[in-house]
């Protein structure tokens, strides 16, 4: 199947997955298939996917616990600055936005970090002449990060490629704690380093795209149009 | 070809374009089927691409340099005796067909996302200028995804891409340059055309010693 035919017909978001847990070879294969593809400024893959597994019920209601938390606190700050007027009100047990519970209930949770990389032996060379690796230092993580996010991305798509390709669905999350203390507060002391997206995958039971052709929303929530976003100088 | 060859084969940093032209036909259907393939946080798309064409040269110019000054700065960041002039490999910045830089951009909430924010007192962030900067690196990861499209696809008509992501991310720098329709901040660029020269075949026997860490320095199963 073609690229393009791959992505419109079979990536969508994904509500509530299967109970159904994909073989790990297939998780491994697609994330060795992405590592070996993406590309990299300077080499050094300034990040790192976390894997946490079917056994990890506990640490994923806990990473949920931080995508509720983070829902709350945008709004909670909208509404401070002036920038809103009201809240939704989400809060754990309360009212949680359901397309989030993905990141809860899912085969894999995949999350990915900073990481602070080595220079390989040919940027060890470069920087012997001059050249500085920023992706080496703890100091410039913060200064680095948004370049190292586009990384991400192109890491991401290629990984969401693979996943489809073997007949996986997959969604991605964005909302969530950015610091790493807050996941230790959560429990979870394995993060060292800030968390840049996640993406969870597994097989559907029902998809977001369902809920809006049975609301008959469909048409509603659709993505700028191209010339918004396509400007040609 | 399956998607794992297509890179493989296919995906090679260029050093050196030729001076054939591809189609403009080619890299608009690649930019529609980019655009229609790439999913965004509550449909907002906060980022947009400026095409510069064949007939960009002087602006190509401003960019490049803009990119060399801030290759120069960082290295002398690390050390402030660097003698560095900029890195050769920045050169398809300013010599190719088309280079694509991508910019935040103020999003417009769709009816379904307006709905939301009148009757559910939804939060639309990435229509505020104030937001800019707090949802940037959630931006820019979309970006890597529209950007990864978009290489498929022209790698698919045998054009080649080539990245850069060393320039100055304050848009102030590009105005004072003559840039002056930039107005948000600059997340990364990709140019394309047809490769004459790539990076892997220049430079000798110390390019096989530049590899990329190793998986398990990239996975971990937690």
């Amino acid at each position: 199947m073609k690229h393009f035919d791959l992505l419109e017909q079979k990536r969508k978001h994904v509500k509530t997955y299967k109970k159904d847990i994909p073989p790990k070879e297939i998780i491994e294969r697609a994330l060795y298939k992405a590592w070996k593809t993406s590309p990299s400024k300077n080499n050094a893959m300034a990040y790192q996917a976390l894997v946490w597994g079917p056994d990890k019920e506990i640490h994923k209601d806990a990473i949920h616990s931080l995508v509720v938390k983070c829902h709350a606190d945008v709004e909670n700050k909208a509404v401070a600055d002036g920038q809103a007027t009201k809240i939704q009100g989400a809060k754990l047990g309360e009212y949680e936005n359901p397309y989030y519970r993905h990141i809860k209930e899912n085969p894999y949770l995949i999350t990915i970090h900073s990481r602070i990389s080595t220079p390989n032996k040919f940027y060890q060379r470069q920087i012997e002449t001059g050249h500085f690796y920023d992706q080496g230092f703890e100091s410039h993580i913060e200064k680095i990060v948004d370049s190292v996010a586009v990384e991400v991305g192109i890491f991401v798509a290629n990984l969401t490629n693979y996943l489809l390709e073997e007949g996986l669905d997959i969604s991605y999350n964005s909302c969530f704690k950015r610091r790493p203390e807050q996941w230790h507060n959560v429990g979870l002391h394995m993060v060292k380093t800030r968390p840049i997206v996640m993406i969870s995958c597994g097989y559907a039971e029902r998809y977001r795209r369902e809920d809006l052709q049975y609301l008959k929303l469909e048409h509603e929530d659709v993505k700028p149009q191209i010339e918004e976003i396509i400007k040609w100088i | 070809m399956k998607h794992f060859d297509l890179l493989e084969h296919k995906r090679k940093q260029v050093f050196e374009y030729k001076d054939d032209v591809p189609s403009l036909e080619k890299i608009k259907l690649s930019l529609w089927q980019a655009w229609k393939t790439t999913p965004s946080k509550n449909n907002a798309m906060a980022y947009e691409v400026f095409v510069w064409g064949p007939d960009k040269q002087k602006e190509k110019e401003i960019i490049y340099n803009i990119c060399q000054n801030s290759c120069i700065e960082i290295d002398h960041q690390g050390h402030s005796e660097s003698i560095s002039k900029g890195n050769e490999c920045l050169k398809h910045i300013k010599d190719n067909p088309f280079l694509f830089t991508f910019h935040q951009r103020l999003a417009t909430p769709n009816e379904y996302y307006q709905h939301s924010i009148n009757k559910k007192n939804m939060y639309y962030e990435q229509a505020h200028i104030s937001e800019m900067p707090k949802i940037v690196n959630s931006v820019s990861v979309e970006v890597g995804l529209f950007a990864q499209n978009l290489t498929t696809y022209l790698l698919e008509k045998d054009i080649d891409v080539s990245y850069n992501a060393c320039f100055k991310s304050d848009y102030n720098v590009w105005q004072k340059a003559g840039l002056t329709n930039i107005t948000t901040r600059p997340l990364f660029m990709l140019t394309c055309g047809y490769g004459k020269t790539y990076r892997r075949n220049i430079g000798g026997e110390i390019n096989k010693k530049d590899i990329k860490p190793e998986l398990k320095d990239i996975i971990t199963w937690v």
